[in-house]
């Protein structure tokens, strides 16, 4: 009898030593401490101790957690991987077919994500309106108007920010472009026109002086028969006479990219400010 | 007599679980200094993180939250750093543990050399302080944030004070000896060009720029006297006085460099070799 | 208790944007400096005969005349090193062309603030790829 107790202390003993690994460091332990960095924004070291957590057992509001880490931290692949396999899931399939769409729509994976979508056919009606916005925000944000329609646009967004989205579709054609081929025809008529058709005024009158001024000189050169600095000058006019048309036409180049580029950042803080006018991911902490 | 027994030894080992709480929060201090020491900063970080979260009486608040502040510093994160010495510092009642708390962000500042924060938060401390003792630290501390803003004079005048800190306050002395002024460089270009790049040991480029401007300055002055006067204008204004302007430009230039490098040579000696409190 | 518990809690664990921590990141060094002292570029381009000459011609200009003549140039990269960049990413005719323009605006002492973005506080950012006449280059490479 009493070896039989020696035996169960000794086993206790065992027992304890070999779970030594603190109790703080047992599965609800590492749970708890693991939604607490999720909460503080702490998404490495959360995606780590859950992961850690997952080896003790299988929980799909962890996995799900784990890719709202993930995709927090801007490393979407992964976290579709992760919301891939919640697709099956009793209590959060719904939550993670979502959040693989934002995913697919973050990191700019517009195809499959137009694939998934028009294949998919059990997308909750109450998400079918952020899945919308997501296609027309990334048809916007890629400036194909062709594929935009003002009045579907302004329907699938809040009533509040109609003026704003009128505007950028109106922004999307590009009324003020410049034409390369016309600024170089103005350059090469009159030195230094095309960059001011661009809006480069300093550019273009000095470019104007500087061909005018080497011009002059080759001329007074020739005049007072000084051949060799003539031609000199002369090699120097017409070099800088073709360097401005090149100049005037790639400033006309500039121009539009510059036009496409404020309204390329103007769109994304806009919509980047509104978190693209969709929901938080669910268990985010504010 | 037996079954006493078996309950005796089931409420020791009830009474030993019940220890261990307190028994395991110790051994993850030691879990995480371990790391800590082993300089694997971002993973000694997460479990004083553990331990913060477990530690509900706040037994380890302090230790726990300076030890992830020296973490960050050691991984050259310094906002970081700061941000839990504050924490550090809100976490303790006890009056010299904040002053040690205070210490550290300014010696973070120092480091990121963030200057005038590191001043005002001495200031602000010297200004209520009256232990001549702290007083002194502080002083310490403001002269090593002098030295790392590279005003060596500032550091010298505090240090040269107190007689304890001699070995360092001879060190701002030497950096004070050797550097050049640029002041006087540039009055030596001003008056003959290349002469402020000799100054500064810069013989190849001084006497180069010697030679252009003499070149150029003979030219303008040929064309004058030849009675060419527009390519005199010429010659005088776009070379010769752009060469002469980049001659005292180069002089002040080298001269600066030149400092920069004795006073980044003393700092690594300093770091190497002096054995007193670093920051 | 519970109540007490979670206050202790929040106070403690007041949110932090951990945003440093969401890479690993190793211990470092700290090296005592007080600044860098400038150096010039001198390297010599090898990948190729041309860029050899062409990085060999723009250090002879920098070492006679660069290096003595002041601080001149407005732009990052300076036009030498512009010139050099131009030709070797078009060729020598391109190049010479974009070169002409970058110095005839050089010349303009009158610069459009909206132009160009700002270099490290001083110096007005004008690289090639802004004058390869493709808007889809600009635009793509000025992308935030």
């Amino acid at each position: 009898m009493l070896k039989k107790f020696f035996l169960i202390i000794l086993l206790l003993l065992l027992a304890d030593s070999l779970s030594a690994q603190n109790v703080l460091f047992n599965s609800k332990n590492r749970l708890s401490f693991a939604d607490n960095l999720f909460c503080e924004q702490d998404y490495l070291r959360a995606f780590n101790e859950y992961r850690e957590y997952l080896k003790f057992g299988y929980n799909d509001t962890v996995i799900f957690k784990i890719s709202i880490s993930l995709a927090q931290m801007g490393r979407f692949s992964e976290a579709i991987d992760y919301n891939k396999t919640l697709f099956g899931s009793l209590r959060l399939s719904e939550e993670a077919k979502f959040e693989f769409y934002r995913n697919l729509f973050l990191s700019n994976r517009i195809n499959e994500f137009k694939y998934f979508y028009e294949t998919d056919s059990f997308i909750p009606s109450e998400k079918e309106v952020y899945l919308k916005r997501m296609l027309l925000t990334s048809d916007l944000l890629s400036m194909k108007k062709y594929n935009l329609n003002l009045d579907e646009l302004l329907k699938a967004f809040p009533r509040s920010i109609a003026d704003t989205l009128t505007n950028f579709y109106k922004r999307l054609s590009f009324p003020n472009q410049k034409d390369p081929m016309l600024a170089g025809i103005y350059s090469a008529l009159i030195p230094g026109l095309g960059k001011v058709y661009t809006e480069e005024y300093g550019d273009g009158i000095t470019a104007f002086l500087l061909t005018g001024i080497l011009t002059y000189l080759a001329v007074d050169n020739f005049n007072a028969d000084h051949k060799y600095r003539g031609w000199l000058f002369t090699g120097l006019a017409a070099y800088f006479y073709a360097g401005n048309i090149y100049g005037s036409v790639s400033s006309a180049h500039k121009f539009n990219a510059d036009l496409r580029l404020s309204l390329d950042s103007d769109m994304k803080i806009f919509f980047n400010k509104n978190n693209y006018f969709i929901p938080k991911p669910r268990f985010i902490c504010d | 007599m037996r079954l006493n027994f078996k309950y005796l030894l089931l409420f020791f080992i009830i009474s030993v679980i019940n220890i261990k709480p307190q028994d395991d929060l110790q051994r993850q201090v030691e879990f995480a200094d371990n790391l800590y020491h082993q300089k694997l900063f971002y993973d000694a970080i997460t479990e004083y993180k553990r331990l913060l979260f477990f530690d509900v009486n706040r037994t380890y608040s302090f230790y726990a939250n300076n030890k992830i502040a020296q973490s960050y510093k050691g991984g050259g994160k310094f906002d970081d750093a700061v941000k839990y010495f504050k924490k550090a510092e809100l976490s303790t009642l006890d009056q010299s543990e904040k002053f040690e708390s205070k210490l550290e962000i300014i010696k973070v500042n120092i480091l990121r050399e963030t200057t005038q924060q590191s001043i005002d938060l001495i200031d602000e401390l010297l200004s209520e302080e009256k232990d001549k003792e702290k007083v002194k630290q502080l002083d310490y501390w403001k002269a090593w944030t002098y030295m790392f803003a590279n005003k060596w004079e500032i550091a010298y005048q505090i240090l040269n004070i107190y007689p304890e800190f001699s070995e360092l306050s001879k060190y701002c002395k030497e950096v004070i000896d050797e550097k050049y002024s640029v002041n006087f460089a540039k009055l030596l270009a001003y008056i003959l060009p290349g002469a402020g790049q000799f100054y500064t040991g810069e013989y190849l480029s001084g006497a180069m720029s010697l030679s252009w401007n003499i070149l150029f300055g003979y030219l303008t002055i040929n064309s004058f006297v030849e009675e060419r006067v527009f390519d005199g204008f010429a010659i005088g204004t776009l070379l010769w006085m752009r060469f002469y302007r980049g001659n005292y430009q180069n002089a002040e230039r080298f001269a600066e460099n030149k400092n920069i490098e004795i006073a980044n040579n003393k700092l690594k000696y300093i770091q190497q070799n002096y054995q007193g409190l670093k920051p | 208790m519970k109540i007490i518990l979670s206050i202790i809690f929040l106070l403690f664990f007041l949110p932090l944007k951990a945003q440093t921590d969401w890479e690993r990141w190793q211990a470092k060094e700290v090296l005592y400096l007080v600044g860098k002292a400038e150096v010039r570029d001198y390297s010599i381009d090898r990948s190729s005969f041309g860029s050899t000459v062409l990085s060999s011609i723009r250090n002879g200009y920098y070492f006679l005349i660069s290096d003595l003549d002041g601080e001149n140039c407005p732009f990052h990269p300076s036009c030498s090193a512009f010139a050099v960049e131009a030709i070797k990413e078009t060729n020598i005719l391109q190049g010479s062309l974009i070169f002409a323009d970058r110095f005839t605006r050089d010349l303009n002492f009158v610069k459009n603030p909206n132009q160009y973005k700002i270099h490290e506080g001083s110096k007005l950012f004008d690289p090639y790829y802004n004058y390869l006449l493709s808007e889809t280059a600009i635009f793509t490479n000025n992308k935030k």
